[in-house]
């Protein structure tokens, strides 16, 4: 089995972000950490099983990203990835999921994956779009949002549960290659191994310049970035914890819910 | 000519799906842009009912394509039947609800069309004739505003962010049409219901959910203690704590659990992303608790509390001690 795995770098939004109406995206100065979009993690997690199951597999990671991403494909060696690719793009702003499709399809169009994964959206973007137009650029199926899989002794189709609404499940059998965007919960993504990092820190990743890849459009435009509204005019809670614990305590008691 | 907005119905036991009648009002929107007019379409072994109520309650035209053998969603199989038909009807916008199924064909479908695909739209609007689609980005803590560059545009919306239209006095025309396909490369089996939600959510008047910011097991026995201070109360969760297993999927709040009305929401480290908000947005009071000022839980709150949620939670438990030893109780 060959695997390809596409993984992307998200910025950490843990701590406030702040816009640049520039690059119409979040500002390169306020960005402190950078990591893998946590539903890729699952995604490489899912291959590593599958290659603990089947002899022979091999797995490749990529990335299309700036050069600081290569971080989260030495992170992929270190979960137990075979070879990384860094397709590199150094455009900042938003990144249409048609052009980063474009590129991962033309790059895996003549390498013969038995399957490619993804994740089934991600942090920053939130499209779950790139997926489904790899697919469909390399006139493959697609399933997303898989919470299970197995692959058939024959290894030529997997079983797939998607997950859809209300946490129900639809159960269908893809001729292989198939690609899958992957959902959270489907394992649990473990921790890069120390001997592992040790090789990935050596790795040398072979590089490719996107925009020799492909010239392609991009077919939306991202106007600006805002900060959103709100649906609820919030009270901000004022004083020392305890005062706010009162505060809030007698705002709950008033409205009868406490009780 | 006028130009058509196609909309794709989604429909489940003979019945279109409620959240069918928010893609109405959203292509209401667009339609007060340049006039197209919308026109239904739908795809299933058994249609004939859905499609008459399709076509009665919004006065739109349908064209409902009968595929024997295709009980539920097959995105081969959609893909294929609704490319020939697009060809033909040539519309400017083609749009579906975000769902598990929109989401998964729209996309795919975009490709085979040429169009820009924009998804989990949450708000339209029309700016010197042009159309702008608004939706989150960065886990909800930003808004971005996207134009379509191309003829025909392929959009989602994110449920629960358009009103229902309301039904229709007149109705349309159905236009049935019959087709024989099967995927090869991709064969249904089943749909298996999931595990639903613990009645214990869906009864409560009270909800204690729990985030990632939550980070050790003991701070949430600090939250089963809270939840202990209200009754008809019950502990919920975000999708990462039913994810690592710490507390039961049954628990979990938001697009892939339950859909909650409590009257009271304390929402516990927890960003506030657009897929657990839809879970939680009909709750009648809402307090957030994150050490993040700038969570987007924040703009969906009547209370906002900037603290560590378990050293905060521990001081609330005590706080709220205080009213209960009122004698009356
Ligand atoms: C198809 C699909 C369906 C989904 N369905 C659901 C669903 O049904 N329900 C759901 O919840 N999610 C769902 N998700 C996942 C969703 O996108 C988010 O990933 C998830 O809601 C984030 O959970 P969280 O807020 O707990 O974690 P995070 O986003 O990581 O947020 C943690 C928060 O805790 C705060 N924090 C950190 N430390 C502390 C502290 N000490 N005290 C207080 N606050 C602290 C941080 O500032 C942060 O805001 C779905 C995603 C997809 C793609
Ligand atoms: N720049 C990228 N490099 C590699 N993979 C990506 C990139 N962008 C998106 N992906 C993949 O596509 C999935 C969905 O992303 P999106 O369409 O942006 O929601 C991610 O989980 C990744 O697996």
């Amino acid at each position: 089995m060959r695997i390809l795995l596409c993984i992307k770098e998200v910025p950490e939004t843990d701590a406030p972000i702040i816009l640049d109406h520039k690059t119409r995206w979040i500002s390169e100065n306020n960005l402190h950490c950078f990591r893998m979009n946590r539903f890729d993690e699952y995604a490489v997690e899912e291959a590593v099983l599958i290659k603990e199951e089947i002899p022979n597999t091999i797995l490749d990671a990529l990335t299309v990203g700036p050069k600081r991403a290569d971080k989260i494909l030495r992170r992929a060696l270190g979960m137990g990835v075979d070879n990384v690719t860094h397709i590199l793009s150094e455009r900042s702003g938003y990144l249409s999921p048609f052009i980063t499709g474009s590129w991962i399809a033309k790059y895996a169009l003549d390498k013969d994956y038995d399957l490619i994964l993804t994740g089934v959206i991600s942090e920053d973007n939130m499209q779950g779009q790139t997926g489904p137009i790899i697919a469909e650029l390399l006139s493959i199926p697609c399933a997303t949002s898989v919470i299970f899989e197995r692959i058939s002794c024959e290894e030529d189709r997997i079983y797939v549960e998607r997950e859809i609404e209300s946490g129900s499940r639809h159960c269908m059998e893809i001729k292989l290659p198939a690609l899958l965007t992957i959902q959270s919960g489907i394992n649990k993504p473990r921790y890069p191994s120390l001997s592992k990092m040790l090789r990935a820190k050596k790795f040398e990743i072979p590089i490719i310049c996107s925009e020799s890849l492909l010239a392609v459009e991009s077919r939306e435009e991202l106007d600006l970035v805002q900060y959103p509204s709100k649906s609820r005019q919030g009270l901000i809670l004022d004083g020392t914890l305890s005062e706010k614990a009162a505060e809030l305590a007698g705002i709950l008691d008033k409205k009868s819910l406490i009780r | 000519m006028k130009q058509l907005i196609a909309l794709i119905a989604e429909h489940y036991a003979g019945s279109l799906s409620p959240t069918f009648f928010e893609l109405m009002t959203f292509a209401n929107k667009l339609k007060d842009a340049s006039q197209p007019r919308p026109i239904i379409l739908m795809l299933g072994e058994e249609i004939a009912e859905a499609a008459n109520q399709a076509s009665r309650s919004t006065g739109c035209d349908v064209v409902a394509v009968a595929i024997p053998g295709l009980a539920f969603y097959n995105s081969e199989t959609y893909k294929a039947v609704l490319l020939a038909v697009l060809e033909e009807l040539k519309p400017s916008h083609v749009c579906a609800i975000h769902t598990s199924n929109g989401s998964d064909l729209a996309p795919s479908l975009s490709v085979g069309l040429g169009a820009a695909c924009i998804t989990s739209v949450e708000e339209v609007r029309i700016e010197s004739g042009r159309v702008k689609f608004l939706r989150s980005v960065l886990g909800g803590k930003a808004q971005a505003v996207f134009t379509s560059m191309t003829d025909v545009t392929v959009v989602t919306i994110q449920p629960g962010c358009f009103e229902r239209a309301d039904v229709c006095a007149y109705s349309g025309d159905v236009k049935f049409i019959h087709v024989e396909y099967s995927s090869n490369r991709m064969k249904n089996i089943e749909v298996r219901p999931g595990p639903g939600c613990d009645s214990l959510l869906s009864e409560a008047k009270v909800i204690i959910s729990a985030g990632r910011g939550v980070r050790q097991k003991e701070n949430l026995d600090t939250l089963f203690e809270l939840a202990g201070m209200f009754s008809r109360s019950a502990v919920g969760c975000t999708r990462p704590l039913s994810d690592s297993g710490q507390l039961s999927s049954r628990r979990q709040v938001g697009l892939s659990g339950a859909i909650v009305s409590p009257d009271l929401y304390i929402a516990c480290g927890i960003s506030g992303a657009q897929q657990h908000i839809v879970g939680m947005q009909a709750s009648g009071f809402v307090v957030g608790i994150n050490t993040d000022s700038k969570a987007p839980i924040f703009n969906h709150s009547d209370v906002c509390v900037v603290a560590d949620v378990d050293e905060f939670a521990r001081e609330l438990i005590k706080a709220i001690a205080k009213y209960r030893k009122n004698p009356l109780i």
